[in-house]
């Protein structure tokens, strides 16, 4: 069943696309927002998860979701009121939907009672008593009579309602179905239904829902062409089928049929009912497909057509129909019912079938059609992987064939020229183009953190407000799926060691309520992801204290205020009195280093005593392509990457000094710079002498500037990062290899791991 | 593939598939004669320089570009402590792959294709420590002796640890 698997994977993603969705709703709506769009977006989202766990049979999720959902719809057309109880509840419950979601994936099973108090909560605040159809039908079941032709101003208002969880109970009270007693004897369930449009779209599938059916019974499936145009009007995706179903059981009961029904309620037009004999299902079927027949008289008929490869070649159609064209073609039952007539029977298996295979008749009927709605397609990454690294090798065999054109060739071949110079623009068309693909805003990673804040200022008891900034930034995927991490831990450093407990700020005379804000932007080839808080800042004496009495800092050792913030950053390190259960043990703000590191990014931290710290991530837009400058030391190329230099000289324009620990220093616009001679750190020999050579001021991790020494600068370029990793180990100080347009392999300088730490430089 | 000599192929399948014999690609260094086996090898080609890797041993030569990967190369020469080659054109880089890693091997020239019986392999006998250390196994063929590599320990290793 690997469609199915398909199937189940497209439906977890979704779910987890829903289930962000509805972190960032019910974040609104604890912000005060009670929109009813909003409610509406959650109960939509809810439902569909739900809808999805029914026809993949994830009962647990299924029951979990349809009380939630309940509950939505309650607060939704104000039965219950929406109290921060009421919220809170809502997303505690969402994680555990979260949870069900995951199990149904991993193909857990969850405890039974897993979910037991917030289902009952629901329950209680839905006051099931009263509103739990399905319950009350098992009960007060009576066996009712249809008679079509009252039904006309009842029926529509079932399948143009919202998707509506009430549609049940609605259907129970308003129907007018007479409720007449039936003789003993054979009795049938008959159920009409009409998917609309919108059933495909949402990947429901008939054949499912009758095989569902047949599990209650035996049942007899019989499709009819409603309002089949003629051939040449025929739209291939429209939808001009109708079921009935009779279904063979007595012991069924009325809500068993609709609960097959029930995730594709409000995208279908269906009604139930039970008859009694045979006569009575056929004379409704001449009628209704008499009716049909002045609209499909011309197509031919073709009965030997199986109703399944009907049904099947209708989905398929369906599934990228344009609305509109399908809203045209579809009859309402309700309008069909009221036009019915007794009329002699044609065979009942007869079907009318569209020659749906003729391509020209598609062709005239798709161009007059309009656009399609679809807007979007879901793409491995890998496939998009794939693009981008392919883009990335064509942008630097590019670069190497401009790098080979000299002036004769220039002179000689002007239309080559002009090609290359196409090729160049259209290069960085198709890699920004593709860049974009992967791009994604930010808001993805942005919106999970207002509940964590939420749930530090409770554990905390501080009160805390988030604002966010730029969280439409678009950064690439990978960029993204990585930041979740480091910006969980630099918040809850912020919550817990940040913002002050309200009597201090009010203390201090700041307003109660703290905030942190985070941001995004783009700068340059950056983004820059900022996470501020207004709190009491880094207290630099007790953090120099501890680093002293961990060893992190020699007692010697004189550091300036930043390099002090910075020690925050060091592993195992924490200021936090108190170890609490949000942060303190020491783990996390190194974390946020690494990770941000793997990813080629840096971390900053900037503190004002008393009036609050920001932390700084400097990210790369991607991660596919690295601006780098190409120099040269001993006998082979480097790479620098662009983003870390500041400026480069002449070694005998600058200003070198000696630390008085011997070490040799730059001395640059009144700052000391540590300097490393890429030569001698990576022990190779060179001939270029010292006055010749070249200093690349580069910015470190932190913010700390490192002066590094190469023998030759070569020039800038774009290079495709490679692995070492791969077929090799990782060396220190190198971050990668890459590429050369001519097919030499260059290093590339890991500029913060090149730093020495005190102890290897008085050893060297 | 210049450096690629098979006049041995066609003859001495003999018991291939009863899998007691196994076919090795022999290589020169100086005289000695080494072998790995074929299933291991994925190319081979001429020397063609390599980018130096900092912070290894000198037996690694550096990085080569195959085809867009990276692929260290180590000089067996220097690997099995006889100095670093002297290289030329006619140098041959042999790729093989050890686990899931590709590394190229720096030899002089590949020479031949043996096939061997399994149990004709004779462990290498104690006293050089690089020998055993390095090799797998000594195979006598036309009355030479082949030392069979032993790939992972060849590549274990080759970054100097500070």
């Amino acid at each position: 069943m690997s469609e199915l698997d398909e199937f189940k994977a497209t439906y977890f993603e979704e779910c987890s696309e829903l289930l962000g969705d509805l972190e960032e709703e019910f974040a609104a709506i604890e912000e005060g927002d009670r929109d009813t769009e909003r409610l509406n977006a959650v109960f939509r989202a809810i439902h569909s998860i739900k809808g999805g766990a029914g026809a993949f049979g994830f009962n647990q999720l299924v029951e979990f979701a349809h009380s939630f959902e309940t509950l939505l719809d309650f607060v939704r057309d104000g039965r219950v009121e929406l109290t921060d109880d009421v919220v809170t509840l809502c997303i505690r419950s969402i994680d555990l939907v979260a949870d069900f979601v995951g199990a149904a994936r991993d193909g857990e099973e969850l405890a039974s009672d897993f979910g037991e108090e917030e289902l009952a909560r629901f329950k209680l605040l839905s006051g099931e008593d009263e509103e739990e159809p399905m319950e009350e039908f098992d009960i007060d079941f009576t066996p009712v009579m249809v008679n079509v032709g009252d039904d006309d101003g009842e029926l529509p208002a079932v399948p143009t309602s919202d998707i509506n969880d009430e549609t049940l109970a609605g259907e129970d009270e308003n129907d007018s179905f007479e409720q007449a007693p039936l003789a003993e004897g054979h009795r049938y369930w008959k159920v009409d239904f009409t998917p609309h449009y919108e059933l495909y779209e949402r990947a429901n599938d008939p054949l499912l829902l009758f095989r569902e059916l047949g599990t209650l019974g035996e049942v007899e499936v019989k499709a009819h062409l409603v309002k089949t145009p003629k051939l040449k009007e025929f739209d291939p995706f429209g939808i001009y089928c109708k079921w009935e179903i009779v279904l063979r059981n007595e012991d069924v009961s009325k809500e068993d049929i609709a609960e097959v029904f029930e995730f594709v309620e409000g995208d279908c037009e269906l009604s139930i009912s039970q008859v009694m004999a045979e006569a009575d299902i056929d004379s409704d079927l001449v009628g209704f497909e008499e009716d049909m027949a002045p609209e499909a008289q011309t197509l031919e008929t073709q009965p030997d057509q199986q109703q399944e490869l009907q049904q099947e070649l209708q989905q398929d159609l369906q599934h990228k129909a344009e609305e509109e064209a399908a809203d045209e073609s579809m009859l309402s039952l309700a309008d069909l019912a009221a036009e019915i007539e007794p009329a002699p029977a044609p065979p009942v298996r007869e079907e009318n079938l569209v020659e749906e295979n003729k391509p020209e008749q598609e062709k005239a009927k798709k161009a007059a059609a309009k656009a399609p709605a679809v807007q979007s397609i879901r793409v491995d990454l890998d496939k998009v992987d794939r693009v981008v690294n392919m883009v990335g090798e064509l942008v630097i065999t590019q670069s190497m064939l401009n790098q080979q054109m000299d002036d004769k060739i220039k002179a000689q071949y002007q239309e080559l020229v002009r090609g290359v110079e196409v090729l160049a623009q259209t290069t960085r068309g198709l890699q920004d183009a593709v860049m974009a693909i992967r791009a994604q805003p930010v808001k993805s990673v942005f919106s999970r953190m207002p509940r964590l804040v939420r749930e530090l200022a409770k554990k905390t008891d501080k009160k805390i407000r988030l604002e966010m900034v730029g969280e439409y930034t678009e950064i690439d995927k990978t960029i993204i799926e990585q930041l979740s991490d480091p910006l969980t831990h630099m918040i809850r450093n912020s919550a817990d060691h940040g913002v002050e407990t309200p009597e201090k700020r009010l203390a201090a005379g700041k307003s109660e309520t703290g905030t942190i804000q985070l941001s995004a932007e783009q700068a340059g080839g950056n983004i820059i992801i900022a996470v501020e808080d207004d709190g009491a800042g880094i207290n630099r004496e007790r953090v120099l204290n501890l680093a002293r009495e961990r060893g992190v800092v020699g007692p010697d050792q004189q550091l300036s205020d930043e390099q002090i913030d910075e020690l925050v950053f060091a592993p195992g390190f924490s200021t936090a009195d108190g170890v609490s259960d949000i942060s303190g043990r020491g783990v996390g703000m190194d974390v946020v280093i690494s990770n941000i590191k793997k990813i080629g990014g840096s971390v900053h931290v900037r503190s004002k005593p008393g009036k609050g710290t920001r932390m700084i991530l400097r990210l790369p837009l991607t991660l596919a392509v690295l601006d780098v400058m190409l120099v040269e030391a001993g006998d082979g190329p480097y790479v620098i990457p662009l983003s870390s230099i500041v400026e480069t000289m002449q070694c005998d324009r600058a200003d070198f000094g000696f630390a008085p620990s011997g070490r040799r220093v730059l001395q640059i616009r009144g700052e000391y710079v540590q300097v490393i001679d890429l030569v001698t750190r990576f022990e190779m020999t060179t001939k270029v002498p010292d006055n010749k050579r070249f200093v690349v001021l580069c910015e470190g991790e932190g913010s700390t500037k490192v002066a590094l020494i190469v023998d030759e600068i070569i020039g800038q370029q774009q290079v495709v990062i490679k692995s070492l990793e791969e077929n090799f180990e990782r060396i220190d100080g190198i971050a990668g290899g890459t590429i050369l347009g001519n097919g030499e392999v260059a290093l590339i300088v890991d500029v913060a791991g090149l730093k020495q730490t005190p102890e290897q430089q008085s050893a060297a | 593939m210049e450096a690629f000599d098979s006049r041995d192929e066609s003859g001495q399948e003999h018991d291939l598939e009863s899998g007691n014999s196994m076919q090795l690609i022999a290589f020169m260094i100086g005289e000695q004669v080494y072998g790995v086996e074929i299933t291991t090898v994925r190319e081979i080609r001429a020397w063609s320089g390599a980018t130096p890797l900092p912070n290894t041993h000198d037996y690694v030569r550096g990085v080569i570009n195959l085809r867009g990967t990276i692929v260290p190369i180590f000089d067996l020469r220097a690997r099995f402590g006889d100095g670093l080659t002297d290289t030329t054109k006619n140098h041959v880089v042999v790729v093989m792959s050890v686990g899931e890693k590709w590394v190229g091997m720096l030899v002089d020239a590949v020479s031949d294709i043996l096939t061997i019986s399994k149990k004709d392999v004779h462990k290498v006998p104690e006293g050089d420590s690089m020998d055993s250390e390095l090799l797998n196994g000594i195979v006598t063929h036309d009355s030479k002796m082949v030392g069979l590599i032993d790939l992972d320990a060849i590549v274990v290793g080759a970054k100097i640890e500070k």
